[in-house]
C-alpha cells in the first residue's frame, strides 16, 4: 500500500474584514490543496480523480457549536463547484447534518427540493430519517441516516479541528457522529475504540472518500462547544484521503497550541486520542505522522 | 430496558397507536420541543464540563454533549433534562403487566415512559423508544398535574414509571410522585435498577413499589447484553429491600445466555440470603427481537427449571411469566399450597385473600394488599 499523503496548504489572505471568508481566496485554497493531494495539474483533472457525472455526492460539515466554530458554509461552496467542475450537477450533492437547526444556526441555507441547486437538509427533515437496520462494527449498534445511506454514493468529511472535552480531538472521525441515531452511546472511555470503529463500518469505509479539515478556524481548548478566548484563525485546509492521518495531524497541531499557550497536554488531561491507535488498528489508517507523506505549503 | 423485558408489556405509543384517543379525551398536545429542566445529581468539573452522577455510568459530559442515555444536556456547563413531561409512550394497564403480582391485584396503573434508557440490552422489546434520543419519537407535553389529572379522569389508583427506563427521567418522575401523592395516587416504578445510591434513596419513599429487572447473575453478562455492572444493580436491591419498599424481581431467562443451573442457583441463593426468601421472582420468556433474534424463544421447560431450583432455593414466590394459562402464573400459600391468586395473562380470574392471609390456613403473604 502506497504511503498516506496530507496536504496542509495556508492562505491567510482568506479573511474578509468581519472574520468571514472571502469566497476567491476560498476556492484558491481548496483548488490548490485538491491538486496538492491529488498530484494532478489542474483543479478539474484533480476533482475528477473522485468524482464524476451521475455521482450523487454528500457533504458532511460539523454544525454543532454555532457559526462561530462550525465548517464554513463557504468553503463549503468552494468544494461544491470543485464537484461541479468535475460534471457534477449541483443538485447531486447535498451538504447534510444531524439537524436543520443545526445547519441552519452554522450559516447554512436549507434546500429540500430534488432538482432544483444545491441540497441542503438534516436527517430530521420530514420523511428523511435513519436507516431501517442496524449498523454494528464492535458493542454499538446503530441506525445510520438515511442520506448517507441512501441519497448519496460518495461522501467528503468536512470537520472543522477542536478540542474534545471527552473524546480529546474533535476531527474528522468524530464529525461522523453525526451519521448514527445514538451518539450518545459512543461516548465512554474517551470515545475508544467507538470513534474508530463507527468509521471502520464497511459502509463509511465505502463512501467516505476524502477527509477535508477546515481549519480556518480552531479550537485548542474547552471544546467541542464554542469558546472565543481558545479560538485561533491558522487560515489553513488540511486534505487526506486518510482519515486517521488526518486526525493525528489535528491532535499534533491542537497540541502544538496547548504547549504553546500552557495548557496541560491531552494526555496529561487524561484525554489522549487513543482511538487514533484503534484506527489504525483496525485498518482505516496511518496515526505515526513519521510515515505520512506531508506537504506543507503556503500560497498566500 | 425496565419494561420486564421480553414480556408483551409494549406500550400504548402515541407514534402510531391512536394518539387522538388521548388527546381528544385529555386535550393533549405533542410538542417539538424538547424540555429545559435542570437536571439533579450532577457535579461541574473544570471549564463547561460536568459528570453526571445520577446513576453509575457518572458520563463526563461536555458543552452540548449529551449522556449515554441520549436526554440529559449540558448547555453551558449546566446539565439539563430533555425530557420533563415528554411522554412518548402511555397506557393504562393491569398492575400484572409491569409484572407486581403482590401489590393490589386486579387494579389498573397509568405507564408512562419517556426516551432513552442508560443500559442498551440487546433483547430490549421497546428498543424503538429506549435507545433513541428524543427528538426521534412522538412526544406530548404531560406535566405532572395532567398525570394526575388523567388518573382521577380514569380513577386509576396508580402511576407505573415504565416501558423505557425511568432512571433516566428521573426529575420527571419525581415531580409526578410529589404531585400524585398529594391526591392519594400511588406509584411503581418498573426500572432496571441501575442508579446510584443518593438518588435511589431520596425516590424510595416516594414510590409505593419498586419492580427491578435483574438481568443475570452474571458480570460478564451484563457486560455482553446488557452493556451495564451487575454489581450496582445489586446494591439497588438491598438498598430498596432494607427500606421496607415492596421489591418484585424479574429475570428474563434467554436461552444459553443466563439460563445454567449455576447462574439460577446462585441468583436464588443470593435473593434468599442478601433479601429475603418472601420476594417474588419472575422467571419471564424471552422473545428473539433487537440485537438478539438468533436465539429461540426460552422453552417453557427451562422457565420450569428456573422455577424448580428458586423453590428448592426456598423462595417462596417464584412466578413464569409470559406464558399464559401456566399454573406457575397463580400465587400458591406457602403454608397449606392453597391457590390464593389465580391468572390467566394480566387477567385476575381469583383472589382468596383475607387481610393479606391465605383464605385457608391463615398464613400471612406479604404483599401490599390493601
Ligand atoms: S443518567 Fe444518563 S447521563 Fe447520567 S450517568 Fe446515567 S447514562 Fe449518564
Amino acid at each position: 500500500m502506497s504511503r498516506s499523503r496530507l496536504v496542509v496548504i495556508k492562505n491567510h489572505n482568506i479573511y474578509d474584514s468581519d472574520g468571514g471568508l472571502k469566497r476567491d481566496q476560498t476556492n484558491k485554497l481548496i483548488s490548490h490543496a485538491m491538486v496538492r493531494l491529488t498530484g494532478s495539474t489542474d483543479s478539474k483533472s484533480a476533482w475528477k480523480k473522485i468524482a464524476a457525472q451521475g455521482d450523487r455526492f454528500g457533504i458532511k460539515p460539523n454544525c454543532l457549536s454555532g457559526r462561530m466554530l462550525s465548517s464554513s458554509p463557504v468553503m463549503a461552496d468552494a468544494i461544491v463547484a470543485g464537484l461541479q467542475s468535475a460534471g457534477l450537477r449541483e443538485s447531486d450533492i447535498i451538504i447534510w447534518e444531524r439537524t436543520n437547526r443545526e445547519l441552519e444556526r452554522a450559516g447554512y441555507n436549507l434546500n429540500y427540493a430534488r432538482n432544483s441547486g444545491l441540497r441542503c437538509f438534516g436527517t430530521d427533515s420530514r420523511g428523511v430519517g435513519y436507516s431501517d437496520s442496524f449498523y454494528q462494527k464492535g458493542k454499538v449498534a446503530s441506525l445510520i441516516s438515511k442520506i448517507f445511506e441512501q441519497e448519496i454514493d460518495k461522501n467528503i468529511n468536512f470537520p472543522i479541528l477542536k478540542d474534545h472535552s471527552v473524546a480529546g480531538v474533535s476531527g474528522g472521525l468524530k464529525n461522523l457522529y453525526g451519521l448514527v441515531h445514538n451518539p450518545n452511546k459512543y461516548h465512554p472511555d474517551n470515545c475508544n475504540p467507538y470513534v474508530a470503529e463507527l468509521s471502520a463500518l464497511p459502509i463509511v469505509r465505502e463512501k467516505n472518500v476524502l477527509t477535508i479539515l477546515d481549519m480556518t478556524r480552531m479550537q485548542y481548548n474547552g471544546g467541542p462547544g464554542y469558546m472565543p478566548r481558545y479560538l485561533v484563525k491558522p487560515g489553513t485546509v488540511v486534505m487526506s484521503f486518510d482519515p486517521i492521518a488526518i486526525d493525528a495531524y489535528g491532535y499534533k497541531i491542537i497540541e502544538d497550541y496547548r504547549r504553546k499557550n500552557g495548557l496541560p497536554s491531552l494526555k496529561e488531561d487524561k484525554r489522549e486520542p487513543l482511538w487514533l491507535e484503534t484506527g489504525k488498528r483496525l485498518g482505516l489508517g496511518e496515526s505515526d505522522l513519521s510515515q505520512v507523506e506531508i506537504i506543507e505549503e503556503d500560497i498566500t | 430496558m425496565a419494561c420486564g423485558a421480553g414480556c408483551a408489556c409494549l406500550p400504548f405509543n402515541p407514534v402510531e397507536n391512536g394518539l387522538a384517543l388521548f388527546q381528544n379525551a385529555y386535550a393533549l398536545e405533542t410538542t417539538d420541543t424538547l424540555s429545559h429542566v435542570k437536571a439533579m445529581y450532577y457535579k461541574k468539573l473544570e471549564g463547561t464540563a460536568i459528570e453526571c452522577e445520577l446513576c453509575p455510568r457518572h458520563c463526563l459530559v461536555t458543552d452540548l454533549e449529551r449522556g449515554y442515555c441520549g436526554v440529559r444536556e449540558n448547555q453551558g456547563g449546566e446539565y439539563y433534562t430533555l425530557v420533563h413531561s415528554r411522554a412518548c409512550a402511555m397506557n393504562i394497564d393491569p398492575i400484572e403487566k409491569k409484572p407486581l403480582f403482590h401489590f393490589h391485584p386486579g387494579t389498573a396503573a397509568f405507564s408512562i415512559a419517556t426516551a432513552g434508557c442508560n443500559v442498551n440490552c440487546k433483547f430490549c422489546q421497546n428498543w424503538d423508544i429506549s435507545q433513541v434520543r428524543p427528538e426521534q419519537v412522538t412526544n406530548v407535553e404531560l406535566p405532572p398535574d395532567e398525570i394526575v389529572r388523567i388518573c382521577q379522569a380514569r380513577s386509576v389508583p396508580t402511576v407505573a414509571y415504565t416501558y423505557s427506563e425511568p432512571i433516566v427521567f428521573y426529575e420527571y418522575m419525581h415531580d409526578t410522585c410529589v404531585e400524585g401523592r398529594k391526591f392519594g395516587i400511588k406509584n411503581v416504578m418498573i426500572t432496571g435498577g441501575y442508579i446510584e445510591k443518593e438518588p435511589l434513596k431520596k425516590i424510595i419513599p416516594l414510590m409505593d413499589a419498586i419492580k427491578v429487572d435483574l438481568k443475570s447473575y452474571s458480570q460478564q453478562y451484563y457486560e455482553d447484553v446488557v452493556n451495564g455492572e451487575l454489581q450496582p444493580v445489586l446494591d439497588a436491591l438491598k438498598i430498596i429491600h432494607d427500606d421496607g419498599m415492596w421489591l418484585e424481581l424479574v429475570y428474563l431467562v434467554v436461552p444459553t445466555m443466563n439460563d445454567s443451573t449455576k447462574e439460577l442457583t446462585d441468583l436464588c441463593r443470593w435473593v434468599k440470603t442478601n433479601l429475603s426468601d418472601h420476594v417474588p421472582i419472575h422467571f419471564t420468556r424471552f422473545h428473539p427481537t433487537y440485537l438478539m433474534t438468533n436465539l429461540p424463544p426460552t422453552p417453557v421447560k427451562t422457565l420450569e427449571k428456573a422455577y424448580d431450583i428458586a423453590r428448592q432455593s426456598g423462595l417462596k414466590f417464584p412466578y413464569i411469566g409470559n406464558v399464559p394459562g401456566h399454573s406457575a402464573e397463580h400465587t400458591y400459600c406457602p403454608g397449606c399450597g392453597e391457590l390464593l391468586i389465580e391468572r390467566l395473562g394480566f387477567r385476575i380470574n381469583k383472589i382468596n385473600l383475607k387481610d393479606g392471609m391465605c383464605g385457608k390456613c391463615g398464613t400471612h403473604i406479604p404483599g401490599v394488599w390493601s
